[in-house]
């Protein structure tokens, strides 16, 4: 076993010192690569002898195998001449060739089949179609950052995807499409192999022994959950790319700690902080790597503040490269992302409606324009709600189904005349108005004024009055309707009193007179003192799934903000000062971003048949339909082997870390056969990463999925292997040799059990149901050819009793399952009671929230307009009866 | 007992620590000395006394005469501080005659005690129960029912209720005077540190008035003081004195507890100190296994049994006292019900048998009694809606019938009663439809089947309308031949046909429904409590009326659902985050009194309150527990690169312990709120600002003693009377907003410090 071969630690030259070369895994290592076993007699690290132990077993290893970073038990080896501690970290020549078998095998394993299925899987519908936007540069939104998509649009690009096929639904045809899919996907593959030698380089900075690294890259290579994931468009082989360079460079840090700012160790620390903006820009999981190494960078620079050899002016400069690379330098590359990311998708796409509208007026196609600045009443106006982007106050002919009954205020994402409304003065106003001796001249519209406005199509008067909406039932909201006709005066429900809230600070004067988009306002119903409010919930059917407007007592402030976006009035000169919306910065546009994705993010609450919360992941007791065909399918689980060693691994870690404190109080300081210091740094940070990728799942509200957990598992896996290293270092080398291969050959075995739902390749219906351990592992077996056909044995039939359908009602009760009738060899009529109804496709749209609603078939309604014209004012004759549904305003009215 | 006697043994034991401490230690390693270098304490001049062990001291008469002198000042100022908490916080209590605040609730649960009717609240009864006792003292007759704002009538001694109340009120300063001193502060910082306490306009005016939070902060102060009695003693446990405190600590946790739950942050509080005293003793060598055990087991009785004790006989007393039907009844379930007096629950006949009427009622709070109704579902097999309903009316009444095909006796003699297991058929009495189900998705709920109405009775049999009767809990006695019995059974309904369970799913059907609970078919199998009913009505006149005594809910049962149910109450008090309330508040604007709250109405001739803190008190404590880790901080890194601030390691020992109960008791009590979802208000802030205003005075000290060398300073006294003397001045400044002013809002608005605070509205 070539792999076998030792890691060396190679004399620098000039580094000086007694060592010509100093074997670190003496014994076994060397002795498998057929060389002779120099031990090193001489050796003054004295750490295992000082313990007690000594190192007479066949295998033996000395202090400085487990503990070459050394900083901290100084008074431990008082030989440390530092020649030691200055030798290099590097792969021998021998290690570089396992690595370069274990690559082809890891190449053979993740880009077998690559082809199959030539088909949509899963999140392809999404991610395939982001690649696409960014070839045609039309914004869209997703709730993840940009970096790993754009990969997928770099990679489509490069292998001729022009960015027409839309990734519509999971099934798709990718061949009669002519979607070059193959390079798509072999990006994620290519990026999931490269995982192989990341894990090799990681466990060995993290000072492991050649096998063990061996081991890790071989458990990585064969995982089937890191291997089905990172074979189809997906974001998840990014990341995991990403987070495996950040440990693997900020491992690789911690071996040249000892000659700091020397240019290996700028090197790495720069790229641990490139990489963990990169990780951030692929999902914002890359939060918890942050975390990760926040925290060891927290217990380092603790440790050396403890190191009085470190002056404090050298002290404040590890502080400040620290702070440079892992906090400033992240957040560059992420706004950088971002950068290329606004200006790829410079185009006006299914996106626009997430952003606010300073945003949508950077995308090309998007013109929201001038527009006069002064309002003045008369004006016709289109009114944006402010807070919640979800677009322009409206109203069309169509009723309300509850309360009033009155025509529908809604808001509406896209730009029609029905938005236009007309401010007028009231009743009063406009009589004393037309009494002044400047009756024609325009009056510019104030904060604190009373106005009324009038839908420009309908002539209904924006309305409120004490009734329930229809979608929120609380008592302190109103319904906002609209009422009246043209000719008709209104009546005091129809008052509003602007009360402007915000300005631009640029325009001062935006804070006291209303003005088109610079000035944010309320409108306050005079009556009911409720403002204009709107709470994104959505109309239902009658209401075109449009956005319910409403009007809340006491609101807070954000939700009731409005802005004018359009200002059109024939009487306003050429000349008069004209708005238009701020072009935002990239931080600010970015922020924007950050904070709707966030937001959406966390709405991402409603339930996915294939969800799973976080305390099943690591024992994995649910996998993740992706996709199914015929007699094929893919399905997202882990080799359980390694799944629930790794998870054992770290609840050891945590178990022997809480025994050792209660020991160490109690004065025993365990040596844990030399191995303990090695244990904390190595083990003991990927652990902790795992917990930090893991617990705070916990806190997410929203709609969460296995794959989550895969950032996780790798560092898991690490961390088994570290383990098995340390621990099995003391036995022979036969028995660490039987475990290594033991736990190498379950994987492989689980490998190829669990393959065909990997690869979505052939499988028999015995062969499935044998690996189906746990009842929950909800793949389809029936799915599967039988290998053998056996007589069928016809299950025992549940009692048939006919239904009678019932008259009163008409639906015909549909009763139990259907019951399949087939005939076996024989020609008996054996039934089979087919498996319950697969929930494939209807897999949602991670993102499908909050699509733009459904445009009005203005000629439908304009049908209509005439009937609900004449109801309105049935309607209107009724109010002089007293018999309205607005009764109650006058009391209302009265009473304040 | 008196306190000061413990006081003065205290620091004769302080002296004895030396002694303990040689004990312990192995004769090899020097014992610390505890000398007066080494003290906190060692610059106070008469400090000697406690430092020298007072066994061991000479007849010294200059010594017994300054410890007696030392006493006498202990007792001025608590005579003092009593004085004072006393004038605050009675004087002109009636002034005002309305309910104010919560007074309305809290009164008026109080009344109930009075009334014995069962009701239903979120906090714990023990606080409730004692204003219930004020109430009754004053012979109270029930009759007034405490609506919020209104006048009390004749016959209400409201006066002697707040007195009452207020007296727990007044308590505070004495104890935080005697908390400081036991934790081993000066004198002076102790009374500073009541003085904050007494005069803090927040703490004065929430004491005023029957609410709870006099109580709950009276009982936090009292286990804050019972633990610096425990922390004083610590070295020489199992000694009388550490008795006394360990039992008073856990007596004062129980009391806590039980008045809101809040009091579990001082539980938490003294977990972690226990916790962390018992790591350390874990780390002296010397201390073996048996001692170890005695040391957990006196502290798992005393602090963990005491106040489990406590807090479970106030709710004895609680269902004790509450015996008859009230508005709280829907809260519990049916059995608990039936115990309570004019429910309407009690004579049914016990056992269900076939053609008996009952309802049907879930264990899901909020799912009520299974219901249908003549309309159809607009969709999925468009049959007949089945719902949860939570009113009573004659649509939850359903017949219980054997399977289709099959008759049951129907005479005294033949009748057959329904035991686990049997096969029924649940008929709606109204509509005569067969609880159904089938294979059609539910209409909320999609991945569960439907449940509706089908049928006529037995015209059209089907067998989708059959369901087992499986029973999971049964709590009556002498049931051998496991009968379905009224209240006494919680079983679950199978459906034969798909083999699910009836669940309540938990949500609401849309308006087609009238919002009711949704009704599903369970088929994945979730045997929760949602799948749980038990029979609640049950009329059959063939059988004779149970005996009450079969219809007993077991206390421990009854004690589980209420605490449940007051955890759900208490989630469900949610605010709607885009309305405005001004009563509420955020845990963010209460260390820098962004806000004050008005407590009643505001009219210009009314008297009126409005709740806000003294800014001395408030502001500079906040100050200080911001400072204070930051100071922490500084020590610790200097500890770490090996620079000693202190001449004994003691001293910061000290420090750290007494900052760990007075900070920790502030970051317990406050920082938790911010995780809450619930609504938070202002006095929400109140315990934590009583452990920050001890804090400050401890700060304060500490600070001078580092700076100035003493705790005795010239310039650490200045400060000191400098912070009491602007706490006075502010607390008589804004002390119109506590005692209540009759005159309009406006002739205050001077007052307004910041624009935030709503003392009068000056954009009207």
């Amino acid at each position: 076993m070539a792999h076998l071969e030792s890691m060396r630690y190679r004399k620098q030259p000039g580094a000086g010192g007694g060592h010509d070369e100093a074997t670190v895994i003496s014994g076994m290592s060397s002795a498998a690569a057929g060389t002779p076993t120099p031990l090193d007699s001489d050796d003054a690290y004295g750490a295992d002898r000082a313990a007690g132990l000594n190192s007479d077993l066949g295998y033996s290893y000395e202090k400085k195998d487990l503990d070459f970073s050394s900083s901290n038990n100084s008074t431990l080896t008082p030989f440390s001449s530092g020649d030691r501690q200055h030798q290099r970290f590097s792969i021998s020549r021998n290690q570089w060739i396992t690595l370069g078998f274990i690559m082809l095998a890891a190449a053979y394993v993740r880009l077998w089949r690559l082809s199959n299925p030539a088909q949509v899987v899963f999140d392809e519908v999404h991610f395939g179609k982001f690649a696409g936007k960014y070839l045609n540069g039309t914004y869209f939104f997703d709730v993840h950052p940009p970096l790993a998509k754009m990969m997928f649009a770099a990679a489509g690009k490069l292998a001729g995807y022009d960015g027409v096929f839309d990734f519509k639904t999971i099934g798709l045809d990718y061949i009669a499409a002519g979607v070059p899919y193959i390079g798509m996907r072999l990006m994620p593959a290519l990026l999931g192999l490269s995982m192989v030698p990341i894990t090799y380089i990681t466990l060995a900075a993290l000072g492991h022994a050649a096998d063990a690294c061996a081991l890790g890259a071989l458990l990585v290579c064969f995982e089937n959950a890191l291997l089905t994931q990172s074979r189809l468009i997906l974001l998840d082989a990014s990341l995991i790319f990403f987070t495996g360079l950040t440990v693997m460079f900020w491992a690789l840090f911690f071996t040249e700690s000892h000659r700091p700012f020397g240019n290996r160790w700028w090197g790495y620390l720069l790229l641990t902080g490139v990489n963990l903006g990169n990780a951030l820009s692929c999902k914002w999981v890359g939060l918890f790597l942050i975390a990760t190494i926040g925290v060891w960078t927290l217990k380092d620079l603790w440790e050396k503040l403890g190191d009085l050899s470190i002056t404090p002016a050298q002290y404040f400069k590890h502080f400040v490269a620290r702070a440079a690379a892992l906090i400033v330098i992240p957040v560059i590359v992420y706004l950088f992302w971002f950068q290329v990311h606004f200006s790829v998708l410079h185009k006006s796409g299914d996106g626009n409606a997430f952003m606010s509208p300073e945003f949508q007026n950077t995308l090309t196609g998007v013109n929201l324009g001038h527009t006069p600045r002064d309002v003045y009443y008369g004006s016709r106006v289109r009114i944006r709600h402010d807070a919640t982007n979800a677009g322009y106050l409206h109203s069309h002919l169509s009723n309300y189904e509850t309360g009033s009954k009155q025509q529908q205020i809604t808001l509406y994402g896209f730009r029609d005349d029905n938005n236009y409304w007309i401010l007028t003065r009231t009743e009063a106003d406009e009589e004393a108005h037309q009494n002044s001796t400047t009756p024609h001249e325009l009056q510019q519209i104030k904060n604190g004024d009373i106005v009324r406005l009038m839908h420009w199509r309908t002539h209904r008067r924006l309305h409120s009055h004490n009734e329930r909406p229809p979608m929120t039932t609380n008592d302190y909201q109103n319904e906002v309707s609209g009422y009246g006709w043209e000719g008709f005066n209104g009546d005091s429900n129809d008052h509003w009193r602007v009360q402007i809230l915000e300005g631009d600070s640029k325009v001062p004067d935006s804070k006291k007179k209303l003005m088109a988009i610079h000035t944010k306002f309320r409108l306050v119903h005079v009556n009911q003192r409720c403002a204009l409010f709107s709470n994104r919930k959505k109309l239902p059917k009658w209401g075109h799934e449009q956005v319910e407007v409403s009007c809340m007592k006491s609101a807070k402030f954000p939700k009731t903000l409005w802005r004018i976006e359009s200002n059109i009035n024939e009487n306003i000169p050429k000349s008069a000062p004209l708005a238009e919306y701020r072009r935002p910065s990239l931080i600010e546009k970015v922020l924007e971003a950050t904070a709707v994705m966030w937001r959406v993010n966390n709405g991402l609450t409603k339930s996915h048949p294939y969800e799973s919360r976080p305390h099943t992941w690591p024992w994995m007791r649910r996998g993740m339909a992706f996709w199914g065909a015929d007699n094929r399918s893919i399905y997202l689980i882990g080799t359980p082997i390694v799944w629930w060693l790794s998870f054992a691994t770290v609840v050891i870690f945590a178990a022997v870390q809480v025994v050792l404190f209660f020991r160490d109080r109690r004065g025993f300081h365990d040596r844990l056969l030399g191995a303990r210091e090695r244990y904390m740094e190595s083990v003991g940070f990927l652990s902790i990463g795992w917990v930090l990728h893991w617990i705070p799942f916990f806190l997410m509200g929203r709609q969460l999925f296995l794959h989550h957990y895969l950032p996780a598992l790798w560092l898991a896996i690490l961390a088994l292997v570290g383990s098995l290293d340390l621990f099995t270092r003391r036995l022979s080398r036969k028995v660490r040799q039987v475990i290594m291969f033991a736990l190498l050959l379950a994987t492989v075995r689980m490998y190829f059990q669990y393959s065909h739902i990997a690869y979505g390749s052939p499988w028999t219906r015995e062969g499935c149901e044998r690996s189906k351990w746990f009842k929950s592992w909800d793949y389809d077996c029936y799915r599967f050819p039988e290998l053998s056909v056996k007589t069928p044995v016809a299950p025992a039939l549940k009692p048939n009793v006919p239904e009678i359908p019932m008259p009163t009602i008409g639906a015909p009760d549909i009763g139990d399952q259907p019951v399949a009738i087939m005939r076996n060899k024989n020609g008996e009529v054996v039934a089979h009671v087919p498996p319950p109804a697969q929930n494939f496709d209807p897999l949602e749209h991670e993102n499908k929230l909050n699509e733009p609603a459904p445009e009005i078939h203005q000629d439908h309604l304009n049908s209509n307009s005439a009937k609900l014209d004449l109801e309105m004012k049935k309607k209107a004759t009724t109010v002089e009866a007293g018999n309205d549904t607005d009764g109650g305003e006058e009391h209302i009215a009265a009473g304040h | 007992m008196s306190l000061f006697e413990q006081f003065a043994a205290g620091n004769g034991a302080k002296g004895s620590m030396t002694e303990a401490d040689s004990n312990l230690k192995p004769a090899s390693s020097p014992p610390p000395k505890y000398s007066e270098k080494a003290s906190l304490f060692a610059s106070d001049s008469d400090d000697d006394t406690m430092a020298r062990p007072a066994k061991t001291s000479r007849p010294d008469i200059a010594l017994q005469q300054r410890r007696e002198w030392r006493l006498s000042q202990y007792w001025v100022h608590i005579v003092v501080l009593t004085i004072f908490s006393a004038m605050t916080r009675f004087y002109k209590i009636g002034f005002s005659n309305r309910v104010i605040f919560d007074e309305a609730h809290h009164m008026g649960f109080g009344g109930k005690y009075v009334n014995h009717t069962f009701y239903h609240d979120v906090h714990p009864p023990l606080a409730k129960m004692l204003i219930g006792l004020s109430e009754a003292l004053t012979g109270f007759d029930g009759s007034f029912d405490f609506k919020s704002g209104s006048r009390f009538p004749a016959n209400v001694n409201y006066t002697f209720m707040r007195l009452f109340n207020a007296s727990f009120g007044a308590t505070l300063a004495p104890m935080a005077y005697a908390t400081l001193v036991s934790l081993g502060c000066s004198p002076n910082a102790a009374f500073l540190a009541g003085l904050l306490v007494c005069f803090d306009n927040a703490l004065c005016t929430i004491s005023r008035f029957a609410l709870l939070d006099a109580m709950l902060m009276c009982f936090t102060a009292m286990s804050v003081l019972s633990l610096s009695g425990l922390y004083k003693y610590r070295k020489q446990p199992f000694s009388a004195a550490w008795f006394k405190w360990l039992l008073a600590t856990g007596v004062s946790l129980g009391l806590v507890a039980s008045a809101k739950w809040v009091g579990f942050l001082a539980v938490a509080l003294v977990g972690l100190y226990t916790l962390y005293e018992l790591y350390d003793l874990f780390g002296q060598k010397e201390v073996g296994i048996v001692s170890h055990f005695w040391h957990w087991a006196t502290r798992v009785v005393a602090l963990v049994a005491i106040p489990v004790a406590i807090y479970m006989l106030c709710f004895v007393v609680h269902f004790g006292l509450l015996y008859k039907s009230g508005p709280g009844d829907a809260e519990m379930d049916s059995l608990f019900q039936a115990g309570l007096q004019g429910s309407g629950l009690q004579n049914q006949p016990l056992d269900v048998a076939y053609g008996s009427k009952i309802t049907l009622k879930s264990a899901h709070p909020g799912a009520g009694l299974l219901h249908s109704h003549t309309d159809a579902y607009p969709d999925g097999s468009k049959q007949q809606q089945i719902t949860g309903y939570s009113h009573k009316d004659t649509n939850n009444d359903w017949i219980v019938k054997k399977v289709h095909g099959q008759s049951y006796g129907n005479t005294t003699d033949t009748i057959e009663f329904v035991k686990n297991g049997d096969l029924v058929r649940l008929v709606h009495e109204r509509t005569s439809r067969n609880l159904h189900s089938h294979a059609v998705a539910g209409h909320v709920s999609k991945r569960d089947w439907e449940i509706s109405g089908y049928g006529m009775d037995g015209t059209y049999p089907d067998i989708n309308d059959h369901w087992r009767i499986e029973v999971v809990e049964e709590l009556s006695k002498n049931n051998p031949e496991r009968r379905l019995r009224t209240l006494a059974t919680r079983f679950r309904l199978r459906h034969v046909g798909q083999n699910c369970v009836l669940r309540a799913s938990g949500k609401s059907l849309p308006q087609w429904a009238w919002r009711q609970a949704e009704m599903v078919c369970d088929r994945r199998n979730h045997l929760d409590e949602k799948t749980l009913w038990n029979v609640e009505n049950h009329v059959n006149p063939l059988l004779p009326p149970a005996k009450p005594s079969q219809l007993k809910s077991s206390f421990l049962r009854n004690f589980a659902r209420l605490n449940l149910a007051m955890a759900r109450s208490n989630n469900a008090l949610t605010p709607d985050k885009d309305k405005f309330d001004a009563l509420a508040s955020s845990p963010q604007d209460w260390p820098i009194m962004r806000l004050g709250m008005r407590m009643c109405g505001w009219e210009d001739g009314e008297v009126k309150f409005w709740l806000i803190g003294n800014p001395v008190v408030w502001l500079l404590s906040t100050l200080a527990v911001v400072l204070g880790p930051i100071q922490m901080l500084y020590y610790i890194v200097r500890r770490q690169r090996g620079l000693c601030d202190f001449a004994q390691e003691k001293e910061w020992e000290t420090h750290l312990y007494v900052s760990g109960i007075l900070w920790g008791g502030w970051a317990l009590h406050y920082l938790p709120f911010f995780a809450m979802g619930r609504v938070t208000y202002q006095h929400h802030y109140f315990p934590a600002l009583y452990f920050a205003a001890m804090y400050l005075a401890y700060f304060v000290e500490w600070t001078g003693r580092r700076i100035a060398g003493s705790a005795n300073a010239p310039s650490t006294k200045a400060v000191m009377i400098g912070l009491g003397i602007a706490a006075i001045a502010n607390f008589l400044y804004f002390a119109p907003f506590t005692f209540g002013f009759d005159y309009p809002a406006k002739d205050l608005a001077g007052r307004k410090w910041f624009s935030s605070w709503n003392i009068y509205d000056t954009t009207k």
